[in-house]
């Protein structure tokens, strides 16, 4: 349904904004997401321990499964070379929206996967090579987000890095960088962001390689979902949503309660 | 929420040249309906060619692969239930030949095929390496627009199929088949059109697929292009026009002025003089600004009024997740998986409609079967745009029913996998970026698609 420009659902998604604890919202918005919760396994165990409804149903949530299998991609450890970079996270996707047909209903529009939290700044990377003794040649030709405040992010790949500096091609330009500028540059103001983008294939090969070779395995949770398993961690999902923003939101001397109508007729 | 409709696999059956099946596996026993396209044309046709040219790179270490290739399309495969062989199933006498080129260069391959003496009279069929279909620069799209440009068609088989024995066994058929349909010919269609009332025996029925798409790397270029098919899901033609993405004028002018070429195209080409046109539209990449440069090319367009009605619908994908708790579908380990019947069409509200295209589906032997093995089932948006249509307001000739029929025979039509009985897209708007990358790539070589005689007959983009 088309119209998200109603009243009532806009004022009741920025009480969610607000209402919603910060620690809780995913890190990064995607295009088309407005509100976006992101509960890594170990919170997410919290709600299933704490919220009685839910408390014997934790087979439903398959990241429980899924982190026993691969425990470097859910839980934080020293030795654990995935944790640095990457955490598989249940990521929930809320909006309310008004639909008006013969009468007026307002929807709480649900939508859950599995996503997966990356940290892949490059000299993140290259102080882990280091630490690891791995030549710094290996991270060329991977591809990098260039990112600056007030511009828009480039792509490039490194054409060569050696321990003082990188060299970065983009389109038909090339542009060094000295290690040492870049890391005190961290916190200027027109500091300079550089980002491994895992969706190149020179990215990936260095990744699995050198970094986590699971990298990517959180895909199999969102394939191995059919409609029975999905809805049945989605109605746990909204056990669990319902805790985190009450009950009822109250706006303006109005109270709304979220039903639950998760049915088909056939 | 109750369902709308509920479309059956078995109610959209297909014609094949000697009789009418459920499934397009058939093709084998019964054979394809046509070697020409059904509407008037004489320039194209499958018995203008008389060989197939397997193009493939020399020194690669597939040459044992393209022999087994060539073997397999002669001879069919051992297990001739899976696939028959090339002339056997679709009843052509074509000779089969390999022929190496020097470097993936889409010029050297042209040169290449070219110069083989019979040229004029073969189908390339071109051995490339895996690439993204989402790179728009790649060896896939520079050689199929240098092909395009002579208004040669081709197909291309990926080195990884070759050596993924398994998958390539599966292939053949529908390789052939896709084949088949850019050398002109129709392998099967729909047994009977797919509304249900008679009250309409002698109007014939078109529906139009239109897209618009940007240009993957310059903003500024577009290009809008349309598909037509008949009330069987026989094809007609295409055509495409270039647009100035960033002047919305530019927008209207042109995409009415596709749309007035086409209407006098489908006019030209049928004697039934009662017409009845269905636009289909993908709203992929439109935004609010195009669509209302569409809404008045559509309604500023001359000639419409030739035809008794026209509907409007666009169709984009959900992602709404529709799920079955009574559904019979089990999964490999005897799990129900709630997946929900391919074809069901729920209400949303007025003229806005759900409709499943992957789920579960039963054979005509009863069997219940799937076309989505794991993953959430895949839905489409279809909306009724009626202050586009015309129509004599006095009475309604298409029904929503039949509307939405319209949308689920087309994802019927996939000439590109055989085993699969819907396709999650309808034909009408699925190939909307072959169309449209390939399209601005002939532009940018001077080549305007919809001056080539042959390539705008057939459905060269599958």
């Amino acid at each position: 349904m088309s119209s998200t420009s109603y009243i009532i659902p806009r004022l009741l998604n920025n009480t969610l904004r607000r209402i919603i604890p910060k620690e809780l919202l995913c890190k990064k918005e995607k295009p088309g997401e407005e509100i976006a919760i992101c509960l890594n396994v170990t919170r997410l165990n919290e709600y299933y321990q704490t919220i009685s409804s839910i408390r014997n149903e934790k087979e439903k949530e398959p990241l429980f499964l899924f982190c026993e299998v691969y425990p470097k991609l859910c839980y934080e450890a020293q030795e654990n070379r995935c944790s640095q970079f990457f955490k598989v996270v249940k990521h929930m996707t809320l909006r309310f929206q008004q639909a008006t047909d013969e009468y007026t209903q307002i929807y709480l529009i649900l939508h859950s996967y599995y996503s997966r939290e990356s940290d892949l700044d490059l000299l993140k990377i290259i102080d882990y090579m280091n630490s690891m003794g791995l030549s710094l040649e290996l991270i060329k030709d991977v591809r990098v987000n260039y990112i600056k405040k007030g511009e828009h992010t480039k792509l490039c790949k490194i054409e060569s890095i050696d321990k003082n500096s990188l060299e970065l091609k983009y389109d038909t330009h090339t542009e060094k960088i000295d290690l040492n500028y870049l890391r005190n540059n961290q916190q200027s103001q027109e500091k300079v962001i550089l980002r491994i983008n895992p969706t190149y294939r020179t990215s990936r090969e260095f990744i699995e390689k050198y970094l986590c070779k699971d990298f990517d395995k959180h895909k199999e949770l969102n394939a191995d979902r059919n409609p029975e398993k999905y809805f049945k961690s989605l109605k746990n999902d909204l056990e669990i949503l319902k805790s985190i923003i009450g009950e009822k939101i109250y706006l303006s001397g109005v109270y709304f309660s979220i039903g639950n109508f998760l049915k088909l007729e056939s | 929420m109750r369902f709308f409709e509920r479309f059956k696999i078995v109610d959209f059956k297909f014609n094949f040249k000697n009789g009418i099946a459920t499934d397009a596996y058939r093709i084998v026993k019964l054979g394809p309906l046509s070697k020409t396209p059904l509407y008037k044309n004489a320039t194209v046709g499958v018995d203008q060619y008389r060989l197939l040219l397997i193009l493939y790179k020399e020194e690669s270490k597939i040459e044992e692969r393209v022999k087994q290739f060539i073997k397999d399309l002669k001879e069919g495969l051992v297990d001739k239930r899976i696939f028959l062989g090339f002339n056997q199933v679709l009843e052509t006498n074509v000779e089969i030949e390999a022929l190496p080129f020097k470097a993936y260069d889409p010029d050297i391959i042209f040169d290449t095929f070219n110069q083989h003496e019979y040229s004029n009279v073969a189908f390339p069929v071109i051995i490339l390496p895996k690439v993204a279909k989402s790179q728009y620069d790649s060896i896939y799209y520079r050689t199929k627009a240098v092909f395009l440009a002579k208004d040669i068609p081709t197909q291309v088989v990926t080195i990884d199929l070759l050596e993924d024995l398994n998958n390539y066994k599966w292939s053949l058929l529908p390789l052939i088949v896709q084949i088949f349909v850019k050398m002109g010919g129709v392998p099967y269609a729909l047994a009977r059109r797919f509304i249900s009332t008679e009250n309409l025996a002698d109007v014939a029925i078109n529906i139009l697929g239109f897209g618009l798409s940007y240009h993957p790397l310059q903003k500024e270029r577009g290009v809008g292009f349309i598909t037509v098919f008949d009330h069987n899901g026989v094809w007609n033609f295409m055509d495409s026009i270039a647009l100035t993405m960033d002047k919305i004028d530019n927008i209207t002018e042109n995409v009415a002025k596709l749309i007035e070429r086409s209407i006098e195209m489908i006019l030209h080409r049928t004697t039934v003089k009662n017409q009845i046109l269905i636009i289909h539209y993908s709203g992929k990449e439109i935004s609010s600004r195009e669509e209302e440069a569409i809404r008045n090319a559509i309604t500023t367009a001359k000639y419409l009024n030739k035809f008794i009605a026209v509907n409007v619908l666009k169709i984009k994908d959900s992602d709404i997740v529709v799920g079955f708790e009574d559904s019979p579908h089990k999964d490999k380990s005897g799990k129900y998986t709630w997946y929900p019947p391919v074809g069901i069409v729920f209400s949303l509200k007025r003229d806005v409609y759900l409709m499943v295209t992957t789920g579960y589906f039963e054979s005509g032997r009863g069997d219940i079967m799937s076309n989505i093995r794991r993953g959430l089932p895949s839905s489409k948006i279809i909306a009724r745009h009626r202050e586009m249509e015309i129509q004599d307001q006095s009475k309604s000739l298409l029904e929503d029913r039949d509307l939405l029929a319209s949308v689920f025979a087309m994802c019927r039509l996939n000439y590109a996998s055989m085993s699969n009985p819907l396709s999650k897209d309808p034909v009408t708007i699925r190939y909307s970026r072959e169309i449209a990358w390939l399209t601005l790539r002939l532009e940018e070589h001077g080549t305007d698609l919809s001056k080539l005689a042959k390539i705008k007959n057939i459905m060269w983009f599958i």
